[in-house]
């Protein structure tokens, strides 16, 4: 994985579960699929322990990728497109197993 | 150190000849006399040592040739089908990717290619070969 | 088509067992991810934004209609009911998990399918000619030289770790449907008289530096097709730049080096070895080509075929000449009316493989403009299967026509776009079926400029190719889409040039409106597309565009 930089402001650390690839946040103690449930980093030494985290993690083969991205101060919502994206899910209609309206 | 061989034997030894060594990035511009050479691999993901191997045995080299550098068991089978008569492998590499790894990288890799390549130490004997004996 | 032997059997069985270990390895973590990542690519197997996504080798896009079931069952069972047909002639499952992958492998193997090679820094899947063995125009068959260099690359010792991915593509009549020269090696096939000679072009391709191939050699035989190939893999693997992603295909090679001096190096490399060694290589072909030299159909009287509506519509767009009388190409459109352009479901995959039973001899192919095609219809059968169809929403009769949008899946699955292409080919859709509509109406042929979107600068959706090609980039984190004009993947292949500033999704569908009303105003009576930009210029579509005044005299 490109290796991102740590961000300056508030931000979560996000990776894909090893084994079934679903995205995941870390809340501190474990990882959810909900960012509802992630751990906010608001100074720079909470933002060290989720990178330390992040390797500790990787590194018993948990999840794939793990990086910290950052976060609007004040929604709360992630600053980057991809970010938004890779919360909001696909944002089309995906086919489904039925025929198409003829 | 650990010696992977062709037969799959594979052991370890503090005291293995390695002769003469060479970077894996370029053939070297002259045909070494050297019985022994070793190509070291600058990453696992960095097959021109494959390359330099194969132009040694096109250029004639018959002497060993023995693969050095960070590389992966699945990629022992790439080393011998170019040419490589041996594998090199550290003690923390065979501690971390598993000695068993190792020991069945021949076994568990796909053996048999479609043509083997001129020079190929490897087991395979052809496809195309097989087909087309007689 | 080619059907395997037991060896094929076994050695993508084989592979398939080697990836299982591979995955084991991997979570007991004696494979690190990256030492894992590369093993994985080179088994199609990508961690996208929200999952695994397995791209599945559909050899040069040729597919029995049992293959195309298997593929239907991967989808309903592996993936959530649906799989994308790319522009490579191969499918992507965009939500497998990586403990089922090793399933879904010996699944494929048993199908005589595989995953080998369709990522990686390696020779990827070699593509051709959807219409090979079909085409009125073709003159050598390319589907045997596929197959050769397929059996050739797959798994190769020395070509595996490649200072970056490497794409080859075989044509073998003189129209080019497979973009030939936007290859790393692209080959034109010609006859001779045993076995065929080819036209070898090296250095062409995509992405962020798009190169149309230059010829390397014409004319070469048979027997120095392989010896070519071996020296001209070995030069790029020795000295192709590692140092820079972005600059480590062969084409940066050929530019930095000189075409001469890459040649030289060939030709040096090559005369230290015995041809000697690829001796056996010239039986394997006749043996693979004999497959192909049975045409699945004889000729029978041709019966003409007219229809009204949008059945007319369907039977100019999507069916073609067919080299055996009687017969005919057609081509199922998988960009109705916004839909997403190559998706398709496991209900519609098995209803292609029930039509491709019933009137194609059992044979399906992909197109590299993502959609399907069953190469050996009757001519007789055209209305009936044309009825089945259109019960089955799949006959839109679009193909060549500007709605037949070439789309990479972007940022709705994958992890290195930089915006989404998928809503913007829909948007467009939406309105050039309307346009298309009208315009077939009024009585007009329509014969549209190509549209191709990608969603990064990798150019999976083949922009630069595209006569109005659509780059999707990401600008202060908000998606931005640049237009380009004039590309072309025929045998004319050119890159497009930039229009000007860039546009909001919403305002693309507009923009594109604008530069085909210009072409329309300022075309010559039957000028395509590229024709009139090259006449015209830019600065004609560019007002047409920026300025609220569009018109110029003709």
């Amino acid at each position: 994985m490109a290796k991102q930089r740590v961000p300056k402001g508030p931000s979560v650390l996000t990776a894909n579960d090893l084994l079934t690839g679903t995205i995941v946040y870390w809340t501190g103690d474990d990882w959810s699929a909900s960012m509802h449930d992630a751990l906010r980093a608001d100074d720079e030494a909470s933002r060290a322990a989720l990178e330390a985290a992040a390797r500790t993690e990787e590194d018993a083969n948990r999840v794939v990728g793990a990086y910290l991205f950052a976060l609007d101060p004040e929604t709360g919502a992630p600053v980057a497109l991809r970010e938004r994206q890779r919360l909001g899910g696909p944002s089309i209609i995906l086919p489904i197993s039925t025929p198409r309206a003829a | 150190m650990w010696l992977l061989e062709t037969d799959g034997s594979f052991t370890r030894d503090d005291d293995i000849a390695t002769g003469l060594e060479i970077p894996g990035e370029a053939p070297p511009a002259e045909r070494p006399a050297d019985p022994v050479v070793t190509i070291r691999f600058g990453g696992a993901m960095d097959g021109r040592g494959f390359s330099t191997a194969n132009r040694l045995r096109a250029e004639g080299y018959d002497g060993r040739l023995i693969a050095a550098g960070p590389l992966m068991p699945d990629q022992a089978r790439h080393a011998f089908q170019s040419g490589f008569d041996a594998v090199l492998v550290s003690d923390a590499q065979v501690q971390r990717q598993g000695e068993d790894a190792w020991r069945n990288a021949i076994h568990r890799s796909v053996q048999e290619l479609y043509m083997p390549e001129p020079g190929s130490r490897g087991p395979e004997r052809g496809i195309w070969a097989a087909r087309h004996a007689d | 088509m080619y059907q395997y032997d037991g060896h094929d059997q076994a050695f993508v069985a084989a592979r398939a067992a080697e990836f299982r270990d591979q995955v084991a390895r991997r979570l007991a973590g004696q494979l690190s991810e990256d030492e894992f990542k590369p093993l994985r690519l080179k088994n199609g197997l990508y961690l996208q934004l929200h999952a695994y996504m397995l791209r599945v080798a559909i050899p040069y896009g040729v597919l029995s209609s049992g293959q195309m079931r298997t593929l239907a069952h991967l989808a309903d069972n592996y993936d959530r009911g649906y799989g994308h047909f790319t522009t490579r002639q191969n499918i992507q499952y965009n939500w497998t998990e990586l403990k089922d992958v090793p399933d879904m492998l010996d699944i494929l193997a048993e199908a005589g399918m595989h995953a080998i090679q369709t990522s990686g820094n390696c020779i990827r899947n070699v593509t051709t000619d959807a219409f090979a063995g079909a085409a009125g125009d073709e003159e050598v068959d390319p589907r045997a030289t596929c197959e050769l260099l397929r059996q050739w690359s797959s798994l190769h010792p020395e070509f595996a770790f490649l200072p970056r991915k490497f794409k080859i593509a075989v044509i073998g009549a003189a129209e080019d449907r497979a973009a030939m020269k936007f290859h790393d090696i692209g080959l034109r096939a010609k006859p001779d008289v045993q076995r065929p000679r080819y036209d070898i072009w090296v250095g062409g391709g995509q992405g962020r530096t798009p190169r149309v191939a230059q010829l390397f050699e014409a004319d070469v035989p048979f027997e120095r097709l392989l010896p070519t190939l071996d020296a001209m893999m070995r030069v790029y693997n020795l000295h192709g730049r590692r140092d820079n992603k972005y600059k480590a295909r062969i084409k940066i090679l050929v530019a930095e080096m000189g075409l001469d001096a890459y040649r030289d190096e060939v030709y040096a490399d090559m005369a230290e070895r015995d041809p000697a060694a690829f001796a056996v290589a010239g039986k394997e072909y006749d043996r693979i080509a004999a497959f192909f030299d049975r045409g699945p159909v004889a000729p029978i009287d041709d019966v003409p075929v007219a229809g009204e509506g949008a059945f007319a519509e369907w039977l100019d767009q999507n069916v073609s000449a067919h080299k055996v009388p009687g017969h005919a190409v057609v081509t199922i459109s998988l960009k109705a009316k916004g839909a997403i352009p190559g998706d398709a479901t496991g209900e519609e995959m098995r209803l292609v493989a029930d039509l491709a039973d019933d009137y194609s001899a059992g044979e399906i192919r992909v197109t590299h403009r993502q959609n399907l095609v069953l190469p050996f219809v009757p001519q007789s059968a055209l209305a009936t299967l044309y009825g089945r169809l259109v019960e089955a929403g799949l006959a839109t009769g679009n193909v060549g026509l500007t709605s037949d949008i070439i789309s990479c899946p972007g940022l709705d699955y994958c992890a290195l776009a930089t915006a989404r292409s998928i809503p913007i080919a829909q948007a467009l859709s939406d309105r050039l079926r309307e346009r298309e509509a009208k315009a077939r109406a009024a009585g007009v042929t329509v014969k549209g400029p190509t549209l191709n979107i990608s969603g990064c600068i990798n150019a999976c959706g083949h922009h630069h190719a595209a006569n109005i090609g659509i780059l999707g980039l990401t600008k202060a984190e908000e998606e931005s889409y640049q237009i380009t004009l004039g590309g072309r993947a025929d045998g004319g292949a050119a890159v497009g040039e930039i229009l000007g500033p860039g546009f909001t999704a919403e305002e693309v569908p507009d923009a594109v409106e604008k530069i085909i009303e210009a072409w329309e105003a300022n075309r010559l009576e039957g000028e395509s597309f590229t024709d009139a930009y090259q006449r015209l210029g830019k600065a004609v579509f560019k007002a047409a565009v920026y300025e609220e005044a569009p018109r110029v005299a003709a």
